[in-house]
């Protein structure tokens, strides 16, 4: 019921139509990313092996292995049953107050530095290079610089990991990884709670699960818990920024 | 809350309890405004119009404004950002981003 409701997304009359969904079109993604950079079909594994221990997560206290990422079903090949998210129920909230009155409300605050949108071709068909996200590059780059702030800065990142491949191209597209490369930070382990970047640290859409309208503000809400030292056994050491 | 595969509550009711909690944990009873992210609500619950009825369930005046915002996977995103936007223009002093 949510995948066809989903897919609506997508073009009515030229994709839905003849049957594309969300998870077939990031099977293409996928399929493209692994022929052009000439990967093996395993080079996405760790994206599903990552964080557990999150207590309000859908699969709590879960652990994933290789083997059982490689040997779940195919949904959409090479997309197999652990490169996908769940969708799921769930509702979060956050307040913002302007940052100067923030303590009067919680002797906790985290500040928003800045925040900025971009849009781009949806179909994947369309732009000139469907691996790269440009507008989560162009976003993201307008909003480091109003922050004032480089990819170094940045402690965490909650990334949209709605499926591996997602996940992986964002991390280039930010420029966490050159083009091809975003793969070896999963399997450098260089997403883990304490490698280079870490991503989706309360588990991500994979293991918190996907309620889709609310899962960005459940984002924010971990990159506070991560920021104010309230994360728990995922606590990413000396959190300072985290990046939405 | 917990994400589930399913919630015992609707979505308004759901929003409204989550909106209550943030509002607790900042000490405060009243908000400028609400912005809801929703994908959704209206395709598998049959619920249009989450922004103003979650904003109504949490017993926030009618003043504040309940907005709605749907951008396919930003749609949480979209909403956060909406409500940065007001807090920083000015617009509102106190504004809460609610996604269910």
């Amino acid at each position: 019921m949510v995948t066809p409701a989903l897919a609506k997304a997508l073009g009515a009359e030229n994709k839905v139509s003849v049957g594309d969904t969300m998870i077939s079109k990031n099977a293409d993604l996928m399929r493209i990313y692994l022929q052009r950079h000439d990967a093996p079909e395993d080079a996405l594994v760790g994206f599903s092996v990552n964080a557990k221990h999150n207590p309000i997560a859908l699969f709590r206290g879960r652990s994933v292995t290789t083997r059982e990422v490689l040997s779940s079903r195919y949904i959409h090949a090479p997309i197999r049953l652990f490169d996908c998210s769940p969708n799921c129920n769930g509702a979060a909230a956050v307040v913002l107050v302007p940052a100067d009155e923030a303590r009067v409300y919680s002797s906790h605050p985290v500040q928003i530095l800045a925040s900025s949108v971009a849009t781009d071709h949806f179909r994947i068909d369309d732009p000139p290079d469907p691996l790269m996200f440009e507008a989560a590059r162009n976003s993201a780059r307008a909003a480091f610089r109003r922050a004032n702030v480089n990819l170094e800065d940045v402690s965490l990142f909650e990334v949209h990991d709605t499926f591996s491949i997602t996940a992986c191209l964002l991390l280039e597209a930010v420029g966490f990884a050159p083009a091809g490369q975003g793969c070896r930070l999963a399997a450098d382990k260089e997403i883990r709670l304490h490698g280079k970047i870490p991503i989706a640290t309360m588990g991500g859409l994979k293991a918190r699960g996907h309620p889709i309208g609310a899962t960005a503000i459940y984002q924010a809400c971990e990159i506070v818990l991560q920021l104010t030292g309230r994360a728990g056994k995922n606590q990413v050491r000396n959190a300072k920024a985290g990046l939405l | 809350m917990p994400v589930r595969k399913q919630q015992g509550d609707n979505l308004r009711t759901l929003g409204a309890k989550v909106v209550r909690v943030a509002m607790r944990d900042a000490r405060i009873r009243e908000v400028d405004g609400l912005f809801c992210g929703n994908m959704l609500g209206d395709e598998l619950q049959g619920q249009k119009h989450l922004g103003a009825l979650i904003a109504d369930e949490a017993g926030l005046l009618a003043r504040n404004r309940g907005a709605r915002r749907t951008v396919c996977f930003a749609t949480g995103a979209a909403a956060l950002r909406m409500t940065h936007m007001v807090v920083a223009s000015g617009e509102a002093d106190r504004a809460v981003a609610v996604g269910v």
